[in-house]
């Protein structure tokens, strides 16, 4: 036992700090949302708990499931196995399965009031952190309802707009209050709020869609994208027949305007942007769709000029062939060949980027404006030129994505909790934490793989003809079949140095060669490697090895409850099932709750290869006549490896041990149960408990 | 020095020898060892017998052995390393010598989770080897294994086995040799069943000049039945019995005389084959067929030495 | 390591019949690695003698607890209040670890949980094979690192005997035959003649025949 400096240690070590660790697509959040424990959630049937973890980090809960950029996914390590898991659309699934809590209003603690200027992803985002650190909070909001960008301009088949007054209605539900069509420089300024609050954080967003300075930008049929967004969302602009839309941009924003334009009637929708195909900025998923509702794509084509004949209409858009558009220290600097194209179309859009209003009417409020017109904003103070005003969001980081302005709104509360208790702020230093590196190739390896499940939509043809909702989302049984593809990074094996006898047990049955010897002959368990399926922990005779996510300890932990309720007639019988596949159905569960005989206990167990001998023991020793360790026989959809085997052999260890205390006969089994048997559930439970019935009534007179 | 065994005078007149095994029974029923021994009078020139043979609790060799002696006939008694140290082994030697006994058959001993005790203490103070050369020195030195000297000299003709069916094969002469280095005068082999196997022995043994170094007795076993053919091969420790030979049995019509048929055949051959010296003819169960199988053999009449 | 395994738990309920309050004390070191008398084992020992306790309608307080290594006092210290408070203690540790809690602890009885079988090492996970009988007088030089002492059947020292066949021991055909593998081992190594030498009676005395062994080393005696 000398030799015990292993992972854990080393870990902590490497990690030198008390920051947490986060898994990979917690760190990819900006807003830091413990998606592992929400996808687990769901895996087990638990869409409203998957729900409430969604919503503690995040009060766009709804918008996110519906069109979150998801940087998580990019970070998921499961694309290095195959693909990433799906998680935004499992988010989705969360917030349209799981209950809506009902709005708990926050406990004012604290006598400074603050305002927020704007109700845009980072305005209710810092609104909503600032009332739960105990501040009244206003929201000033210049439109009618809050939402900023999301609200005017992201088309409605990708966000009804139900998902995002949800979101609102629970931020406004906590005690955040609420002001809209009020308008800062319009109806009151900034002085006007130093007067009344504390402190005052400006989230205004990038409203203003820019043009490009090109010959014929000034034709009557040239648009822009953030008013023709907000005109066909909210007026039903509709082109007149005939016409022929150029769009002109490659990000996200012009993906919207095209196919807007298709649904607003255009004749056909050409798309032109200086970036290759495979450089363009705009989701890959984007594009794709786009381009399947028949949006046409000139990648690497730089607009020269609007092409007009006499009447001053147009009739196309000169291109000039783009060779590359950033140079070699990575600066915007397109190159063009001499190459040259006319599209044809008599429409054109300009979706090329955004920008603030007019900020001019701060400077008269002494906050500093740049020359280029932008709010001078200290990046890791969040405080403009004038003291108690805050900035956050794309105002002050440009343009992107609605989490990562929350993440910006998150912080920007956190420096004015700051400034109000007078300490100082660095919004570097706010919510840090650590990570880990992908996972190694020798695990890859042994990792099952699984493809992911592509999300529904309504074919191209149906949904570009209206507004209607394009994607359909998972139903229950894809959500809990793509759920269970998450790797539960780090959230599995760590060793307890103190106690571990170094016996390498663990190391001889981990499936993925996690516990580890090193070339110096040193033990480790290398926990950000584990794929938690807790057979090492299920074998460590030191009892040595627990998980560092406890959700396998708190399930178990769930037997004596169970037993205790389940005193009913006829002898005490407990199940230990697994808690994933079918057995997180909703039938199942319904079944569990209100249904099942008295005298059964279920305890749901995230595998079922977690329970040990100790537990089935822990069983009997509740008073129960019989144990059955229930799995799926549905292998192909579980993520484990060895579950049978194991499972099967903790099972006869355990009747192996009765049978020498003289419990004897079959009280003790596996079974692999398939779909059908779990959704009829009862009539599994039934057999069971008959078998034990008289498994115990021969076992009684054996004993006495 | 005392008189020679009739088994040391039979090897040295060249003739070809034949032994036969006597098994004590499970009592003290002096009659039964008599009365087997009786009945193979004059057609063996010396009786085996066997010490607790695979760990069955039985007549003591030694005692049984002194019968054979009062009877007027030659025994080999058998001493494992199994049962006793080194300690009960020297005075065991010393009290057969004092009853008459003259030859003494040196083995390691079945392991005694085969008996009918099966938890009895291996003792194994000794090996079969340490055990030959502990009688040779008491013998030629006139020292115990301890060093302290004997009050005074013994005899003895000391037996070593050899298993030509054990493994690992190539090996087998080699330790025939240590045997013989280590003191042994005679040596008697496990039952050949498969000859081909014990040429390919014998022919290692000429080569290291062995069977010029010490006579050497081919072990041989009547078949009695099908069942015991098939017992031998898959039940008893070291030894070999090709298919071939349970198909013939199996074919024969009758059993015990195809048995005989065998053990006469194979006797005929080994009278043939360079080196050997004779034959130990264990029918034990079966003592009875011995006369028959000597004298089908062709090894009649016994030599009869007058002392 | 020293290996073991759990007594029959009808044995030990025998043991322990008539006491109330039962410790069951595991070991943190060589009865863990070969899985039979580590904190799991003492936790599942704990459990199945309260069930059958409890069914036969005597029930009875078990604690169980695992210390770091049963065969030093200091360590045993640690579970004072438990052993004091305890009618019996049943210990999962070896031999060793049962008599030091019994030295120990000298006004309460420790009983044996597991029966100590040897040393050895696992030759793969849950197979365990006997490698040494402390006989006190390694010969493991002459033989090329194979113990023909405990790894004979016979403790042969002239081997192999006449059982041994295919590489196995009459003992069983599980049971490779220790001499097998040392001729195979000397041929690899070109030492076969080294065989021709007879090894002598060897001396017994060193090993427990010599009667309860005691090592001082008067170097780091205090």
């Amino acid at each position: 036992m000398s030799n015990k400096l292993n992972g854990t240690q080393a870990f902590a070590q490497a990690n030198g700090s008390a920051l947490p660790q986060y898994p990979p697509c917690q760190a990819g959040c900006p807003v830091n949302t413990d998606v592992q424990e929400y996808v687990r959630s769901i895996a087990t049937g638990d869409h409203s708990k998957a729900l409430e973890v969604i919503m503690e980090a995040n009060p766009l809960s709804a918008v996110c499931g519906m069109i979150c950029a998801h940087p998580c996914e990019s970070e998921c390590r499961r694309k290095d196995v195959d693909e990433a898991v799906s998680i935004r659309a499992l988010k989705r699934f969360a917030v349209e399965h799981g209950d809506w809590p009902e709005a708990v209003r926050l406990e004012v603690t604290r006598p400074e009031k603050v305002a927020v200027v704007g109700g845009g992803p980072a305005g209710l985002m810092a609104a909503r952190e600032l009332a739960r650190l105990g501040f009244p909070v206003t929201v000033l909001e210049r439109t009618a309802e809050c939402g900023g960008a999301i609200a005017n301009f992201i088309p409605l088949y990708r966000l009804p707009m139900e998902w995002l007054r949800r979101d609102v209605a629970q931020v406004a539900g906590s005690g955040v209050e609420i002001k809209t069509g009020v308008e800062l420089g319009r109806d009151f300024t900034v002085e006007d709020l130093a007067a009344e609050y504390r402190a005052v954080i400006l989230a205004l967003g990038l409203p203003v869609s820019r043009a490009l300075p090109i010959p014929g930008a000034e034709a009557k049929d040239v648009m822009l994208a953030l008013p023709f967004l907000n005109s066909a969302k909210f007026n039903g602009f509709k082109f007149a027949p005939g016409r022929r839309v150029i769009v002109i941009g490659g990000g996200n924003v012009a993906m919207d305007v095209a196919r807007t334009a298709l649904r607003c009637g255009a004749g056909d929708v050409q798309l032109v942007c200086l970036e290759c195909r495979e450089e363009m900025p705009a989701f890959e998923w984007e594009i794709e769709e786009a381009v399947d509702e028949g949006v046409r794509l000139y990648p690497a084509w730089g607009p020269k000029r609007i092409v007009t004949d006499a009447a001053g209409n147009i009739t196309g858009l000169e291109v000039q062939e783009c060779l590359c558009v950033f140079d070699g220290q990575k600066r915007f600097n397109p190159k063009f060949s001499d190459a040259l194209l006319t599209i044809e179309g008599n429409t054109v859009i300009f979706a090329i980027g955004q920008a603030n209003d007019d900020l001019s009417y701060l400077a008269k409020s002494g906050l500093e404006i740049n020359a280029r017109g932008q709010l001078v904003c200290g990046q890791r103070t969040m405080q403009t030129s004038r003291a108690g005003v805050f900035a956050c969001g794309e105002l002050v980081n440009g343009p992107g994505s609605a989490v990562k302005a929350m993440s910006s709104g998150r912080k920007a509360a956190l420096a004015v909790k700051a400034y109000l208790d007078s300490v100082p702020f660095d919004a570097d230093l706010a919510g840090q934490f650590t990570t880990f590196a992908a996972l190694s190739p020798s695990t890859v390896e042994k990792i099952k793989r699984s493809d992911r499940l592509p999300v529904p939509l309504l074919d191209h043809d149906t949904r570009k003809t209206h507004f209607g909702h394009a994607e359909i989302g998972y139903d229950e049984r894809k959500a809990l079949c793509e759920s269970r593809r998450c790797l539960d990074c780090a959230a599995g094996a760590e060793v307890l140095d103190e106690i571990c006898a170094v016996c390498l047990t663990c190391l001889r049955t981990c499936p993925y060669d996690v516990p580890h010897v090193d070339a110096d002959g040193v033990f480790t368990i290398r926990n950000v490697e584990c794929q938690a399926c807790g057979l090492c922990v299920g074998i460590c005779p030191a009892r040595a090895i627990r998980f560092r996510n406890q959700y396998a300890e708190t399930a178990l932990s769930q037997l004596a409850a169970a037993v205790e309720q389940g005193r009913g007639d006829g002898p005490a019988a407990v199940v230990f099932c697994c808690s994933y596949g079918a057995f997180a159905e909703r039938e199942f569960l319904k079944y569990l709750n209100n249904g099942k005989p008295q005298n059964l206990a279920v305890v749901r167990v995230p595998c079922v290869a977690k329970v040990e001998v100790q537990n089935i023991l822990e069983a009997f020793d509740l008073g129960a006549e019989g144990v059955m360790l229930a799995g799926c026989a549905q292998q192909e959809e579980c993520t484990y490896l060895d579950v049978s085997k194991w499972a099967g052999k903790r099972a006869a260890r355990a009747g192996e041990i009765l049978k020498q205390i003289g419990v004897t006969g079959e009280r003790v089994r596996y079974r692999e149960l398939t779909v059908d048997q779990i959704r009829d559930f009862a009539g599994v439970a039934a057999g069971f408990l008959s078998e034990i019935k008289d498994v115990s009534s021969v076992g009684g007179e054996e004993n006495k | 020095m005392m008189a020679k065994s009739n088994l040391q005078k039979v090897l040295e007149s060249g003739q070809f020898v034949v032994t036969g095994e006597l098994g004590p029974p499970k009592s003290a029923e002096r009659k039964k060892i008599e009365h087997h021994a009786e009945m193979l009078r004059g057609f063996v020139d010396a009786f085996n017998l066997t010490d607790n043979q695979t760990a069955i609790v039985r007549t003591s060799s030694i005692a049984s052995g002194a019968i054979l002696t009062q009877m007027g006939l030659d025994p080999i008694i058998q001493i494992t390393c199994r049962d006793r140290n080194r300690i009960a082994i020297q005075s065991d030697v010393l009290g057969a010598v004092a009853l008459g006994i003259k030859n003494i058959l040196c083995l390691q001993g079945d392991h005694a989770k085969f008996g009918n005790e099966p938890g009895a203490k291996n003792v194994n103070d000794l090996d079969s080897m340490q055990l030959i050369q502990a009688l040779k020195k008491m013998r030629d030195e006139q020292v115990f294994t301890g060093g302290e000297k004997l009050e005074a000299p013994i005899d003895i003709f000391i037996g070593a086995v050899e298993n030509p069916f054990a493994d690992p094969f190539e090996y087998r002469a080699h330790r025939l040799a240590k045997k013989v280095a280590a003191g042994a005068d005679f040596i008697q082999t496990q039952a050949i069943f498969d000859m081909e196997r014990f040429e390919r022995w014998m022919e290692k043994v000429r080569e290291m000049g062995i069977h010029k170094q010490v006579p050497i007795l081919a072990g041989v076993i009547p078949i009695k039945s099908l069942g015991a053919a098939r017992y031998m091969k898959n039940n008893v420790s070291g030894m070999i019995v090709p298919d071939a030979l349970i198909e013939r049995v199996k074919a024969a019509p009758d059993k015990k005389e195809e048995g005989v048929r065998i053990c006469v055949e194979m006797i005929e051959h080994l009278k043939t084959v360079e080196g050997l010296a004779g034959v130990h003819i264990m029918a034990v169960a079966w003592e009875e067929i011995v006369p028959e199988i000597v004298t089908r053999a062709g090894l009649l009449p016994r030599p009869v030495y007058k002392d | 390591m020293i290996v073991g395994e759990r007594k029959p738990l009808a044995e030990i309920l025998q043991m322990v019949e008539g006491y109330g309050k039962i410790l069951v004390l595991g070991c943190g070191e060589c009865v863990t690695v070969c899985m039979a008398g580590g904190d799991k084992e003492a936790r599942e020992t704990a459990l199945a003698l309260s069930i059958a306790r409890k069914r036969a309608g005597s029930a009875v307080a078990v604690e169980s607890k695992t210390v770091e290594r049963q065969c030093e006092f200091e360590y045993l210290e640690a579970t004072r209040s438990q052993a004091e408070a305890a009618d019996v203690v049943i210990s999962l540790a070896c031999g060793v670890g049962v008599q030091a809690m019994n030295m120990h602890y000298a006004d309460k009885l420790t009983v044996p949980g597991l029966n100590t079988t040897f040393m050895g090492l696992p030759l793969r996970q849950g197979v365990w094979l006997e490698n040494c009988l402390g006989c006190g007088n390694c010969v493991l030089d002459e033989t090329m690192g194979i113990c023909p002492v405990a790894r004979c059947s016979k403790s042969m020292l002239n081997g192999p005997c006449g059982g041994s066949q295919d590489g196995k021991c009459e003992v069983s055909k599980e049971t490779e035959c220790g001499w097998h593998l040392i001729v195979e081992r000397l041929g690899r190594f070109g030492k076969l003649p080294s065989l021709e030498e007879i090894k002598p009676p060897k001396d017994w005395s060193a090993s427990h025949s010599g009667g309860p062994r005691k090592m001082v080393r008067e170097d780091v005696t205090l």
